[in-house]
């Protein structure tokens, strides 16, 4: 396998850069480097341009703030306004957000694609489900992505599989892209050993052995267009320097649900509802309180899920991350605080992800900043009571003395499973009650055959510059209620395939 | 992010409060130094960065603006420097509260930043040689 390190192709000391390449890709992360392995593969000469560094597994450190300093955007401080302030977290390196992301792989369900040929027929036909089907398999085959393997899922992940069967939820182990993982828990953090087959150990690799070039630490400002072509684009370097790119091809957007529309709207191609739509899946999380040692930070990252409520909105699974994260999401501050922290080992902390309908907005903000706008609907925080209710009965279930729901206006720490059925109905009803963070981003750039309501066609061109494509989650007419990575690998390969026919 | 003398000092004070010693052997973010880390807020974007540092402003005021006391926050004793972190911790204002989740936030990750806490919890303890 070929090392991240010797992707970073970008000329040392170049003043100016310039490149003429048939298709420049903006972004490395799941849809830029699906992209770029199928069309260099296909014999074309692509460009992958990637803001963020290149970052090989033995730079990879193990504290959570050091990791976010250098793989996450805005070192993880990245916010959407609203009522509340919900943080939106976002890769920005070689392999975008699957260097660091939970490794948890979920097919597109066939459900949420007829639900978006319901809304708009002409996607049976642009986007057929036997070529999603195709793309999904091959993703998974790639990605050698199998269920948690018991020997390494450690004990949150054994003990959310206990709550489930008492529950009688439907659950499992969480299927993953890792191969040889040893469970050291640290997915989030970028995995150490290089077992999770994120984009820098597959993808980017594998279209850099069919001819692609990389230039990291590279980014974008805009795209370069006249009438109904897209020309190249023009950005700039880390370190300050200028770049420009010519594509004789295609320009292709892959640099996510929050950044794609911002580029778009900066480089005055404001058509149709760019940065509209903005969909999520807010998490919210409850920690539990057991007799036994947790050490919710070893194990399989996030090896268990319960499933059976998925078509109500609601996915619930075991996290892992870093004992700092756990602990500040413990109750208190000061010695109650540092009690908790003490016994820190014995909580585990599990997350519903739900599936809302609010529709939110991302809107350039400044130089090169971002402004995203978003506000729970009161059905999604209907979901997010009934998410925080099941994820206390299953702690409980698994043997849980006391849970910490984190939710203002309700008790710190409860007992019994009894105060939960009630918080569903009377809990708050304020979104600024709950602690919630986002990590699934959809809908910026919806998919459609009117471009009144969408910005690319079902063929993931846009409406009306011809060789642009978006190829990334922001085409998603709506949310999709399960981990997306693989949706999105297999979709932005589906997009390739059309280029290369185009 | 440059913090002043004074605001570092204070933050000093603040995290000890936050979070005093979490059972015996182990330190408190009071007994640590967490001025390296401090110097590491540099990371966060600016909307952050002030938001630690009108953290720092409020809770060190906060007897004076919260409770209506004319000292400082260092100046409480460490009883009723808790009574004061309570009440701010489900204040009714949010954004009140955000201050002090932030602020819960930073000092955790520089807590758990110091080698002989992550030997303390045994965080480190699956991990024998990153691949080169
Ligand atoms: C903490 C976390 C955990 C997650 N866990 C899971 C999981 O377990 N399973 C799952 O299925 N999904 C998970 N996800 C979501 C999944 O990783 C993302 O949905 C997916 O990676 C998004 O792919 P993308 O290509 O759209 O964007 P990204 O992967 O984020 O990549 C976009 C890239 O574009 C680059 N870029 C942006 N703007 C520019 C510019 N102007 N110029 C150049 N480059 C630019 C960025 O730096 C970034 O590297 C997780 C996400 C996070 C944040
Ligand atoms: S759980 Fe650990 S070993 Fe497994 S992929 Fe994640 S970081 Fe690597």
């Amino acid at each position: 396998m070929i090392q991240v390190a010797s992707l970073h192709d970008t000329p040392e000391g170049a003043p100016e850069l310039s490149a003429d390449v048939e298709v420049v890709i903006i972004g490395s992360g799941a849809a830029g480097a699906a992209a770029a392995r199928r069309l260099a593969r296909g014999g074309v000469r692509v460009l992958i341009v990637e803001e963020g560094p290149a970052v090989a597994p033995s730079q990879f450190v193990s504290d959570s703030f050091g990791a976010m300093a250098q793989l996450y955007r805005d070192a993880g401080a990245q916010v959407a306004f609203g009522p509340a302030f919900l943080p939106v977290l976002q890769g920005r390196c070689v392999g975008g957000s699957t260097v660091f992301n939970g490794a948890i792989c979920w097919r597109l369900p066939r459900d949420v694609w007829q639900e978006w040929v319901a809304a708009d027929p002409a996607l049976e036909g642009g986007l057929p489900w036997e070529a999603i089907e195709r793309a999904l398999d091959e993703v998974e085959r790639d990605l050698e992505v199998a269920p948690t393997d018991p020997a390494i899922a450690g004990r949150k992940n054994e003990l959310m599989a206990r709550g489930a069967a008492a529950l009688g939820l439907e659950g499992r182990p969480t299927r993953r892209n890792v191969r040889g993982c040893e469970g050291l828990g640290r997915c989030l953090q970028g995995c150490p050993r290089g077992h999770k087959l994120g984009m820098d150990r597959t993808y980017l690799p594998e279209a850099r052995t069919a001819g692609a070039t990389l230039w990291a630490g590279c980014r974008v400002d805009a795209i370069a267009w006249r009438g109904t072509r897209a020309l190249g684009v023009r950005g700039t370097t880390f370190s300050g320097g200028r770049f420009t790119v010519r594509a004789s091809r295609a320009v292709v957007l892959a640099a996510s649900a929050v950044q794609s529309p911002v580029l778009l709207q900066r480089s005055n191609i404001g058509d149709g509802p760019v940065g509209e739509g903005f969909q999520a899946h807010p998490g919210v999380s409850v920690a539990g309180r057991f007799d036994e040692p947790v050490r919710m930070w070893e194990g399989a990252t996030q090896g268990y899920e319960v499933i059976g409520l998925r078509r109500e909105g609601l996915k619930f699974e075991a996290l892992g991350f870093g004992a700092e994260i756990l602990a500040m999401r413990l109750p208190g501050a000061g010695a109650e605080f540092a009690r908790a922290v003490g016994e820190m080992d014995r909580w585990a902390d599990w997350g519903c992800a739900v599936r809302a309908r609010a529709r939110g907005t991302v809107r350039p903000s400044g130089r090169s900043g971002v402004k995203i706008r978003y506000a729970l609907t009161d059905e999604d925080l209907g979901r997010v009571r009934r998410g925080v209710r099941v994820l206390g009965e299953l702690l409980f279930a698994a043997g849980a003395r006391a849970v910490a729901c984190g939710v203002h206006g309700f008790a710190e720490q409860i007992d019994s499973p009894k105060a939960l059925a009630r918080f569903e109905e009377e809990g708050p009803r304020d979104p600024r009650a709950y602690p919630m963070a986002m990590t699934h981003l959809f809908g910026t750039c919806r998919m459609g055959s009117d471009p009144r309501t969408s910005v690319v066609r079902p063929d993931f061109r846009h409406h009306r510059i011809e060789n642009l494509y978006v190829v990334d989650s922001s085409v998603f007419p709506t949310n999709i209620g399960v981990n997306p990575q693989n949706s999105i690998l297999a979709l932005a390969t589906v997009a390739a395939d059309g280029i290369l026919r185009a | 992010m440059k913090l002043s003398a004074w605001e570092a000092r204070a933050l000093d004070r603040l995290a000890a409060a936050l979070l005093p010693s979490p059972r015996p052997g182990v330190p408190g973010a009071g007994a640590i130094d967490l001025r390296p880390f401090w110097r590491e807020l540099r990371h966060l974007p600016r909307a952050a960065r002030l938001g630690v540092r009108a953290a720092i402003w409020l809770l060190t005021f906060g007897p004076l603006l919260l409770i209506g006391r004319f000292t400082t926050f260092g100046r409480l004793d460490p009883a009723a420097q808790e009574r004061l972190l309570a009440r701010v911790a489900t204040h009714r204002i949010y954004l009140v509260r955000q201050l002090l989740q932030l602020l819960k936030t930073v000092v955790c990750f520089g807590y758990f930043r110091d080698p002989a806490v992550r030997r303390s919890f045994e965080l480190d303890r699956q991990v024998v040689a990153p691949e080169r």
